[in-house]
């Protein structure tokens, strides 16, 4: 049976879009009959012992599954660490399948397609792994607002899920069959809000929230504390 | 009369460069080696030397020796204390950004990691986040982070390679030129440097970024 491993890649941990777009895939492919584990790197990364942990549990697997956000412009801390310990340690993962499935605050797929993935792609080929496609989706920090204020599931937001599900559940049939999926660039929201008016409009309502989100709890959000 | 003026003149030149020598601008070098990797420490010292030889006063961090801890995403520094790390406690991340934002030169030296940072830079890069505000900014109709202050330091980003890698080579300056976009130094320069290579070829190197960026005072 193939063994399918999800590394939760987010330094939220559980409370995060990374752990709601993992257990989705994780849940389906458990219903497909496949073996399915996962971990938060967040919690295997802070010693040796738990980094070797997490080393075995990849070696056992076949497919992995890697659900992180965009930090920066690449991946996160944790994540690279992940990385570089299995290079240090020399993990043998000839033949298992890799999978990242990516997504950052900002909107555009781009953000992450532009350096991430391909630094994804340069660590499958020097570790052995097989590439087996890969999700940048853009915007994708949404759900987890939007499923922390609603307390619902991922699957139960409505329409404006829609297209993020289309893309997963394809995932979970490619993957569960066997076969790879592509490399997807995936914009949430339908084309409408991608044109440039719609895009001024939607980054300067962002940039008012978070001022009104500072002033609620008392801050300036352009607060200057260090003197230059 | 004209005399007078002329020595205040003098004076005032006298206790502003007084000043200056006592406050010389800083630089900020953080060096991303993992533990038991020394490559990158001859570097470290080539760009301490090139940089107090035009005026600056560099202070470099060997980050894997200080106590950093993760960023946890919780956005504390934007929406509760905006500006200052409160989510994240009992580490040094605080006092090092008080210190980039007041530098004039930010200096990443990293091994070069699958084409990007290494787990020690990432993990400072991290907790600056604070130094940026949130909403977004529009450059070229892509989402970027805003500004906080009005001035951040320039920055200069050198990683070393063990092997020769095109692609890595050219992934590593776009990534420094996509941080570029949402950290605002007035100028940055990238280089991939092949581990070996020889010392006055670096130094050389980097005397010629100082030039370029005109960070001689």
């Amino acid at each position: 049976m193939t063994k399918v491993l999800l590394l939760i890649g987010s330094p939220r941990g559980r409370k995060s879009t990374s752990a709601n777009v993992g257990n989705y895939i994780l849940e389906k492919m458990k219903e497909n009959g496949l073996e399915t584990n996962s971990l938060l790197i967040r919690n295997q990364i802070s010693n040796e012992e738990k980094i070797s942990q997490m080393l075995e549990k990849i070696q056992e697997a076949d497919l992995i599954i890697l659900t992180s956000p965009l930090y920066d412009d690449c991946q996160p801390y944790i994540v690279i660490k992940t990385m570089e310990k299995i290079l240090e340690k020399n993990v043998k993962l000839d033949g298992k399948k890799f999978i990242p499935i990516i997504s950052c605050g900002f909107p555009e797929p781009h953000q992450i397609s532009a350096v991430t993935i391909p630094i994804y792609r340069k660590f499958v080929k020097t570790v052995g792994l097989k590439w087996a496609g890969s999700l940048a989706i853009g915007g994708g920090e949404m759900f987890n607002r939007m499923m922390q204020e609603s307390g619902k599931k991922l699957e139960d937001l409505g329409k404006v899920v829609e297209k993020l599900l289309n893309a997963l559940n394809q995932i979970i049939e490619d993957l569960s069959s066997g076969n790879n999926y592509q490399d997807v660039e995936l914009r949430i929201l339908p084309d409408f809000w991608y044109n440039k008016i719609m895009v001024r409009i939607v980054s300067w309502m962002n940039t008012k929230g978070w001022k009104k989100m500072a002033k609620e709890k008392g801050a300036q959000v352009d607060a200057v504390p260090y003197s230059q | 009369m004209e005399n007078n003026s002329k020595d205040l003149k003098i004076g005032k030149n006298l206790w502003k460069k007084t000043k200056q020598e006592l406050n010389p601008m800083s630089a900020v070098i953080f060096n991303g080696s993992l533990k038991n990797q020394e490559d990158l420490i001859p570097l470290q010292k080539i760009l301490e030397e090139e940089l107090s030889n035009v005026g600056l006063s560099p202070e470099s961090f060997v980050l894997h020796q200080i106590e950093i801890k993760s960023c946890i995403g919780c956005f504390k520094c934007w929406d509760t204390t905006p500006g200052i790390c409160t989510g994240v406690k009992g580490d040094r991340a605080n006092e090092i950004a008080e210190k980039v934002i007041q530098s004039k030169l930010l200096v990443f030296l990293t091994p070069l990691t699958f084409g990007g940072f290494s787990s020690e830079i990432k993990k400072i890069i991290e907790r600056l986040l604070p130094l940026l505000q949130p909403g977004v900014n529009l450059i070229k109709g892509e989402s970027h982070h805003r500004r906080r202050y009005k001035r951040y330091p320039s920055l200069i980003a050198i990683a070393s390679a063990d092997k020769d890698d095109e692609e890595e080579n050219i992934l590593f300056k776009l990534l420094i030129d996509r941080f570029s976009k949402n950290f605002y130094p007035p100028n940055h320069k990238s280089e991939v440097f092949k581990i070996g290579t020889d010392l006055d070829t670096m130094r050389e190197r980097v005397k010629q970024f100082i030039e370029e960026m005109e960070l001689r005072k």
